[in-house]
């Protein structure tokens, strides 16, 4: 790896990835952003095939398109990457859900607002993983820097989206 | 109010959760309308599912805060004695009392003190699959788990007891490979990950566990009319011996195995025989606790209590945290028609709505106590965050104790010596007849539902999420092809039991012959086989497009 890239500020930022070879499908991901949002679920349910799910997360683009077609600059990108959604300014217009090309967005309101994964950043700004991570019973999800993650090969992480399955 | 490690109300793997307050209207985003905050434990046991339900639990919107007596709210001084006089005036062998399984040890004693007393013959754990399960000694290491070369397990594990699953999977992708082995009747959440699913019909699974123990063991076998493939068994049986660290592991569910209890024996003889790690996973929290304090005080006829339910027998039910009604729908009338009901519950439920008395009680985190250990130690539950003082399980009893001039105070000493002198089973048990059929209804379990699925439903994730597609058989694609069904086509189920119209959900990879019907719904309970002595089992059934 060339050592621009390798040293790059993107490449040290983590990320939450899924080794979906480890995922039982038991959704505890889900419940965990269900309850530490108050009922506002941010993380977007995928189904592989009709019984077989797991969760897939916003990437928290470098450019992140979402932030671009916001109407009422809703969506802020903080300097650790991580992209938020301020509750107070979305009007629950769903332009982001639209714009999204990974569909990481979920376009129902919870709330009045949409919900956008903000990486549990209180939670990381206390020292510990997003919630998510911390609850997955199978070891699936990890909270690990991009650089990380191509580094280990032994890992046969995927990010799922739509419309189709992309490996990083 | 500082941080509080607690141990999780549902499942046998007993996960824990750190509990801690957070101001109201404290949060970044002002979202947070709780005053109790979860956060996950650091050691390998994350909490599933049902694990995240134990924040709400603590607050549920519909949470029972007061004392009921004939719907209306009362003291619980008036609740308390109300039950006292019913108790009192009420035969002692028309006193039935059935203990949820996410009680503590003390609580089980007590019960069982109060029985001894007042001369009660009918006292058992609701759970027959907790019953089953704590006739066999865990020689378990949930730490030692990841380090196992082969892990074989009967039944769906992943789905019963999801937070088993990551250092089963640490297993499998260790530096030396572990071959994950699965035997079930149906294609599951586990045997999908698995190296080796031996699959053989409902009703057949005991008799290759049996052969699969005596193979090992050195005993003649029979594989005739089990339908497996003879090389798959061997190599297992050959992967079993040979390597040294195994691991077996029991999880029955619920309806989902014919004859449990003879499955459970020979897998335990297995696990001896090839000097494996065993466990037998129940549904609740403390289910094995529980049913061998009462088995050894001679108590926990369940099937006994049902059938004097049944014949009218019982004028005077007590249910301690459980719900007889949702876990045995097909005996709802009979319950209905008891005369006095008394019930603890923490949420409103279908039994909740018929008792004349009902006193709010603490859930399992939030209790202090004993509980049994899945590594069969004793665990104490004495880091619970400051709790409304609900009268529960232990005012009834130390008040019925008191009437008698005993006391309710339980020691340690009472509890190990009662739980060493625990009779694990030694012969096989009865080997009993199964109707073979070409389709067969098998109970199935969601990560997401526990038990009879009475406190999970009621969960808001739940609601939102899964309830309209949890009331789904789950069928494969050629029987779907057969019956000409798509995915959420209506479909009525049809057992020698009963009838019910579920929409269907298709898996591709499921046999054939199987129809798995929710276990966690009263309508697939109603629907599935009824052993006498072991509660619901699969069953033949029938299939057909509305």
């Amino acid at each position: 790896m060339p050592e621009q890239l390798e040293n790059s500020v993107q490449q040290q930022e983590k990320r939450i990835v899924l080794d979906i070879d480890r995922c039982i499908g038991c959704r505890s991901c889900e419940t965990a952003c269900f309850f530490s949002h108050n009922g506002q679920q941010n993380l977007v349910h995928a189904q592989a095939s009709l019984t077989v799910s797991f969760p897939y997360h916003c990437r928290q683009c470098d450019e992140p398109v979402c932030l671009e077609a916001c109407t009422r600059d809703a969506i802020e990108k903080l300097e650790n990457g991580v992209v938020v959604r301020y509750k107070f300014r979305c009007i629950g217009c769903g332009s982001c859900a639209l714009a999204c090309p990974f569909a990481a967005i979920n376009e129902d309101l919870v709330h009045r607002v949409v919900s956008k994964c903000d990486l549990c950043y209180t939670r990381l700004d206390a020292g510990q993983e997003p919630a998510c991570v911390a609850t997955c019973t199978s070891g699936a999800l990890k909270y690990i820097s991009v650089l990380e993650n191509i580094r280990d090969k032994k890992w046969g992480t995927r990010i799922v989206a739509k419309p189709g399955v992309h490996r990083i | 109010m500082g941080k509080h490690t607690v141990t999780c109300h549902f499942c046998s793997m007993q996960d824990n959760l750190i509990f801690s307050s957070t101001p109201l209207f404290n949060s970044v985003n002002f979202e947070s309308e709780s005053v109790l905050k979860a956060d996950y434990a650091t050691t390998g046991r994350r909490a599933c599912p049902r694990g995240n339900y134990c924040i709400e639990l603590a607050q549920h919107k519909k949470r029972l805060a007061y004392s009921f007596s004939n719907k209306e709210i009362v003291k619980s001084s008036k609740a308390l004695d109300r039950i006292l006089n019913a108790f009192k005036s009420s035969d002692p062998d028309k006193i039935a009392i059935l203990l949820s399984g996410s009680l503590t040890l003390e609580i089980a004693y007590l019960a069982v003190k109060v029985a001894k007393t007042s001369g009660v013959k009918w006292l058992a754990s609701i759970n027959f699959e907790d019953i089953v399960t704590s006739n066999f000694l865990n020689d378990f290491d949930f730490e030692q788990l990841s380090k196992m070369q082969l892990i074989l397990s009967i039944g769906d594990v992943f789905s019963l007891n999801p937070s088993i699953a990551r250092p089963i999977h640490d297993a499998r992708f260790a530096e030396r490979k572990n071959f994950l082995s699965t035997i079930d009747n149906c294609r599951s959440r586990t045997s999908r990950f698995a190296w080796l699913n031996l699959r053989t019909k409902p009703g057949k699974v005991a008799d290759l566990v049996e052969a699969l123990a005596k193979a090992a063991i050195g005993d003649k076998y029979l594989l005739e009319g089990l339908s497996i493939d003879k090389s798959s068994f061997e190599k297992l049986l050959n992967s079993l011996k040979d390597y040294e660290k195994v691991a077996i592991l029991y999880s029955p569910g619920t309806g989902h195995f014919h004859n449990p209890d003879r499955i459970g024996f020979w897998a335990k003889k297995l696990a001896v025989s090839v000097d494996a790690m065993f466990a037998s996973l129940s549904t609740s929290s403390n289910g094995r606790g529980i049913s061998r304090i009462l088995a050894v005080n001679d108590f926990g006829d369940l099937s006994g209590i049902l059938k004097a339910i049944k014949n009218g027998e019982i004028e005077n039910l007590i249910c301690f945290g459980c719900d007889p009604i949702e876990t045995f729908p097909k005996i709802a009338e009979s319950i209905s028609r008891i005369p006095k009901k008394v019930v603890t519950a923490t949420l409103p439920t279908a039994i909740t709505q018929i008792s004349d008395v009902v006193i709010p009680t603490k859930h399992l985190f939030e209790s202090t106590g004993t509980i049994l250990s899945l590594e069969e130690k004793l665990i104490k539950l004495d880091d619970s965050y400051p709790v409304p003082d609900y009268p529960g399980e232990k005012a009834i009893l130390s008040d019925i104790l008191s009437s008698y001039g005993k006391g309710s105070v339980v020691t340690d000493s009472e509890l190990r010596t009662s739980l060493k002198s625990f009779s694990f089973v030694t012969e096989s048990p009865a080997k009993r007849e199964f109707n073979a059929g070409e389709l067969y209804a098998i109970g199935f379990h969601y990560p997401h539902h526990h038990g009879d699925g009475s406190i999970t439903r009621k969960i808001s994730w739940v609601i939102k999420n899964t309830l309209s597609s949890d009331y789904s058989v789950l069928i494969g694609q050629e029987l779907a092809e057969k019956i000409n069904v798509m995915n959420g086509d209506s479909v009525i189920v049809e057992t020698p039991i009963g009838k019910a119209e579920f929409t269907v959900l298709i898996e591709e990879d499921q046999f054939p012959d199987v129809i798995l019907v929710p276990a966690f719904l009263p309508q697939g309970r109603q629907l599935l086989g009824w052993d006498d002595d072991l509660g619901l089992i699969p069953t033949t059934a029938k299939i057909k497009k509305v």
